[in-house]
Parts: C-alpha cells; sequence; structure tokens
C-alpha cells in the first residue's frame, strides 16, 4: 500500500486503526534513529518524536501528498530538533559565517592558500575532530551537510525536507564545508 | 615527488599568466568560482569540468582546495550512526503502541 497516497491519507484524518498502525510502525524507529543520529540523548529523541507524531496527526490535512510521507514526517522532526537544540546550552555554541565572505579578493584569487591535507589524511582522531567541528556549525549548515554527507540523502529530498530551493541548499554546503575546512586547517596543520 | 610537481605547476602557472592573450585569461574561471562549482555536487557539463580540470593543472591552491573537499566527504560517511541498546529496543516498542492508542478513536 502507498502511504503516500489519498486514500491512506484520507484513512489517517478518519482515524481508521489499522492504517495508523501501519504507519507508526513502518516511521517510529526510523525517527527515533534518525533523532540520535543528530546528537540527542536517547530521552530527548523520544521526546521530540512523540511531539512529531501529535504535530503531524493535527496538521494531517494539510498533507497534500505531493511529497513522500516520509519526508513530510522528517521535514517536522527536524524544526522540532532544532527547538530542542536551541533550548538546550550544549548545542547553542556555534560558528560563524563572516570569514566566509573574506575568503576570496576582488579578482576571486584565495586571500589565505588552502593548506595541504596531507596531515589530515595521517591523524588519528580525524574523523573525532570532524564530529566535534560539526557540531558546531550553524543549525541550518548543519543539518544540510549531515543529510548530504552523512546520510547521503538525495538534493530533491533533502530541499523538500527542509523546504528551502536547491540554490539556497548549495550555499548552506558551500558555507557548511569551507566552515568545516578552515577549522580542520586550525586544528591539524599546526 | 610533491615538490617537483608543485614547481611545474607554478612555473606553466607563471608562463600562462604572463604569455596568454587577455580574451583567453578571461575565459579561465576564477579560484572562487572553480570552489563553488567544486563544492556544489551538482552535475557539471563537460565544458565546465574540463575548465575546473584545467585551473587545477596550474593552480596548486585549488588542487589542495579539492583534495580537502574529497577527505572531508569520504570521511563523513565513515561517521557511524548510533546503535540502540536491547532495552531501548523494548522501550520503543512499548512506547509505539502508547502512541497508537493515543491517535486511535
Amino acid at each position: 500500500m502507498n502511504l503516500s497516497s489519498q486514500e491512506f491519507i484520507l484513512k489517517l484524518k478518519n482515524r481508521d486503526h489499522d492504517s495508523i498502525t501501519l504507519l507508526i510502525n513502518s516511521y517510529h524507529e526510523i525517527l527515533i534513529k534518525g533523532a540520535l543520529k543528530r546528537k540527542l540523548s536517547f530521552d530527548q529523541a523520544e521526546e521530540v518524536v512523540q511531539s512529531t507524531w501529535s504535530t503531524f496527526f493535527e496538521k494531517v490535512e494539510n498533507f497534500q501528498g505531493k511529497s513522500h510521507i516520509r519526508t513530510y514526517l522528517f521535514g517536522i522532526m527536524y524544526n522540532k530538533i532544532k527547538e530542542t537544540w536551541r533550548s538546550n546550552k550544549k548545542y547553542t555554541e556555534e560558528y560563524s559565517s563572516e570569514h566566509i565572505e573574506k575568503l576570496f579578493n576582488e579578482d576571486g584569487g584565495f586571500v589565505q592558500f588552502p593548506k595541504s591535507p596531507q596531515e589530515w589524511i595521517e591523524s588519528n582522531q580525524f574523523i573525532e575532530t570532524l564530529e566535534n567541528i560539526l557540531d558546531k556549525l550553524p543549525e541550518k549548515q548543519k543539518i544540510a551537510f549531515q543529510l548530504k554527507e552523512v546520510d547521503g540523502e538525495s538534493t530533491q529530498d533533502i530541499c523538500n525536507i527542509l523546504n528551502i530551493s536547491v540554490t539556497n541548499l548549495g550555499v548552506l554546503l558551500y558555507r557548511a564545508k569551507n566552515t568545516i575546512r578552515l577549522k580542520l586547517e586550525e586544528k591539524l596543520n599546526e | 615527488m610533491n615538490k617537483v610537481r608543485n614547481l611545474i605547476r607554478k612555473v606553466i602557472h607563471d608562463i600562462f599568466i604572463f604569455v596568454a592573450p587577455k580574451w583567453l585569461r578571461k575565459k579561465i574561471l576564477t579560484c572562487e568560482e572553480i570552489s563553488k562549482l567544486i563544492t556544489n555536487d551538482e552535475k557539471l557539463t563537460l565544458p565546465t569540468r574540463m575548465k575546473i580540470n584545467f585551473h587545477i593543472f596550474i593552480c596548486k591552491c585549488c588542487s589542495d582546495y579539492r583534495q580537502q573537499i574529497n577527505i572531508i566527504s569520504k570521511s563523513a560517511r565513515r561517521i557511524k550512526s548510533p546503535t540502540l541498546t536491547k532495552n531501548q529496543i523494548s522501550q520503543i516498542s512499548s512506547n509505539k503502541d502508547s502512541i497508537i492508542q493515543k491517535y486511535t478513536k
């Protein structure tokens, strides 16, 4: 059965027992795993998913079936995750993106030359360092980078989940990657 | 080995900058444009790819830049997702039932 079809949505609206069971059985665990990947604790993840379901059932009328129901659910969940991040001090420390405007001079050349990443490959804690940096990216950049590079989602899906245009996503990824590489240079090329 | 390559690269770069006529120089993308094209992993057309490769052939900055971005992407894929303990899995399934109960009426 197609979970994104109009028929199925109609059944959900009428609170049909079997449809709701099917939906929750298919997506509850996936949502929790997705929330855990965003560095939430298990309790926080459960809370986020619970409120995702409640928002979903409040707004199920608005779901048009244009995108996949999974995308719709994840879209709701990422908004909840952002709220959790904001209310928790642990996640609010952010790198600024100012330096990215000053990467290039007027002729379009590098102001500060990128360093050779030879030492990065040799570093034992490379992935750890990368994860630490990732934690401190601004929230939009963080989610975009994680969805694209860590989870390997397709561009179209990410745009639907985050409700942004393709160009917008490109800008977010550009900023995220440049912040990451500058911080890596700072920490590893010494 | 790397040093030799960089030296050759610099020589070609300088020759190109001083000898190439203006109209040809204008056709070369700047480092800024290259960096945006590399980071944006949209599908690129063959002419654009050739332009990028030519630029990287003579520009050490962008060659290092591309290596950095590639390493970041590759390593990001190796970040492990957290695993659930048995306790947590049973907690999830019991919660599932209560959620189903909550929304069916």
